[in-house]
């Protein structure tokens, strides 16, 4: 065996747990190379040295102290236990706290749920003229479509002039060309209702007679001029109100009048058709819409009926 | 019931049963070699006392978990090895530090003289010196089967490693720290 081999086996060979040959062929090996032998020596001194560090007694209550630990967490109470024992106490306090943060959290959630929108306003037609509805926001309908939320029968199935016509409600959504979204809840312009409401049957249709076709031009005209005077919008707004309207369907026009002018305004139209009913709708209480000297008009123009299709008088 | 004339197989079957006080002799029957072991490996003698309670504590709460075909003191031991380790990576400069022997009560066989005592504390300082220098587990070898005598077997269960590599390791331990003991014992031809 060379050195190394027999340094490797040194603590085996001091500690007598190699196998007689081996521990031979190392002995043989030490009795002839000093250098394994100061080795084998220092080692054997090495392993003596930690063997023989004295024994250190622990702290005389060393027992006692870890017994004492052992004890005390014994008598703690674990989480389980500290959670819901007593029985009668902790149940009905847990069961009500969670109670309580059921109701909190549905109360917030509650709370903080964006607002439902406001369902479609009601279609009605609009006072364009009023000053109050300036700030307001519509929309026009299509020309075209029928208006969802007429109530009632239609106009022209209304009774005779002279006679009360049905609650304003019901008939508000007949124009249907004209007929405008009402403005944002709460606003004056939905509040607002006319002074009279008249429904002209026309005698012809404006094509053929053009005599009636510039009268309601002028009436047009002078509406829509009031609209661009007293309000903000654009004047084609207005123009888009009244242009393209088709005359085979009925109209509504809002005119601010004097006063002093209704009659007058009630003969000029009675020369572009038949008045078949005139009503106050707001009879016995003043329109928030009218003024001293002004009252606002809600004219609805029906087409002129084809001639097998007559009213009964 | 007289728990001191049981082994510690019973006294564990009892404890598991839920009688406390038989751990308490399984605490008197080992606590000086848990405490010594780590002692020297911690090198401070409250730290020892501190961790060796931890040791039993530990023990104590996860005695349901010891198998009783194990040995309790190998079980003890590898609970003894971990809150060590775990300890001395915590302590800064620990490979520094000197062990005040002065505040040991070393049980000694034969009371030596006033030079031969001081001899002997010096010499006993150097050797925890030495101790302190090793990687954890070289001192841990060391101690196992140097200073307590724990059978290569048990060495090697304490340690979850094979026989073969507990005499490797053991005697690599033993060179590094036998080449820190020779600087200082057979540097000027003296011998210890």
């Amino acid at each position: 065996m060379n050195c190394s081999e027999v340094q490797e086996r040194l603590s085996g060979y001091l500690e007598q747990s190699i196998d007689e040959g081996t521990a031979a062929s190392v002995e043989s090996h030490l009795s002839s190379c000093a250098g394994c032998r100061a080795e084998a020596r220092h080692l054997a001194d090495s392993i003596q040295l930690v063997s023989a560090l004295p024994s250190v007694e622990p702290p005389g209550n060393f027992a006692q102290s870890v017994m004492a630990r052992i004890r005390k967490a014994e008598a703690r109470p674990n989480w389980w236990e500290w959670f819901f024992f007593p029985l009668t106490i902790k149940v009905p306090v847990h069961a009500t706290a969670l109670v309580l943060v059921a109701v909190l959290a549905a109360y917030l959630y509650r709370s903080e749920r964006p607002a439902e929108p406001e369902p479609p306003a009601a279609q009605r037609t609009l006072n364009l003229d009023d000053k109050k509805q300036e700030s307001a926001t519509y929309e026009r309908e299509s020309l075209t479509s029928p208006d969802p939320q007429r109530k009632g029968r239609p106009d022209h199935e209304t009774t005779p002039q002279g006679t009360p016509p049905p609650p304003a409600e019901s008939r508000e959504a007949a124009p249907e060309s004209f007929a405008l979204r009402a403005p944002a809840a709460g606003s004056a312009m939905e509040e607002s209702s006319p002074s009279y409401e008249l429904v002209i049957r026309l005698r012809v249709s404006p094509e053929q007679d053009p005599a009636l076709n510039d009268k309601l031009d002028s009436l047009r005209k002078r509406a829509q001029d009031e609209v661009s005077a007293r309000r903000s919008e654009p004047k084609s707004l207005a123009r888009d109100l009244f242009s393209g309207a088709r005359t085979d369907e009925p109209q509504t026009i809002w005119i601010d009048i004097l006063h002093s002018e209704y009659d007058q305004f009630k003969k000029d139209l009675s020369s572009l058709g038949t008045i078949e009913s005139e009503s106050r709708p707001t009879a016995g209480t003043k329109p928030q819409t009218e003024t001293a000297d002004r009252l606002r008009i809600k004219l609805t123009l029906l087409p002129a009926l084809k001639p097998e299709a007559a009213p009964p008088q | 019931m007289l728990f001191e004339e049981s082994s510690d197989g019973e006294c564990v079957r009892s404890v598991q049963k839920g009688e406390t006080d038989a751990f308490e002799v399984l605490v008197t029957r080992h606590q000086k070699a848990i405490f010594n072991l780590l002692y020297r490996l911690l090198g401070d003698y409250d730290e020892a006392t501190e961790i060796a309670q931890e040791v039993f504590f530990s023990a104590y709460k996860s005695i349901r978990q010891f198998r009783r075909e194990a040995n309790f003191s190998t079980w003890l031991y590898r609970i003894a090895v971990n809150h060590a380790n775990t300890r001395r990576k915590s302590m800064s400069r620990f490979r520094e530090r000197t062990i005040p022997l002065e505040a040991a009560a070393p049980v000694a066989d034969r009371r030596p003289g006033p030079d031969e005592a001081a001899e002997q504390r010096e010499i006993q300082q150097t050797v925890q010196q030495a101790l302190n220098s090793l990687e954890p587990n070289d001192a841990m070898i060391i101690l196992l089967r140097d200073l307590q005598d724990v059978p290569y077997e048990e060495v090697a269960r304490v340690l979850e490693i094979p026989i073969g590599t507990v005499k490797s390791r053991l005697h690599r331990a033993r060179q590094v720290l036998k080449s820190k003991l020779a600087a200082f014992f057979y540097s000027d031809g003296n011998r210890p």
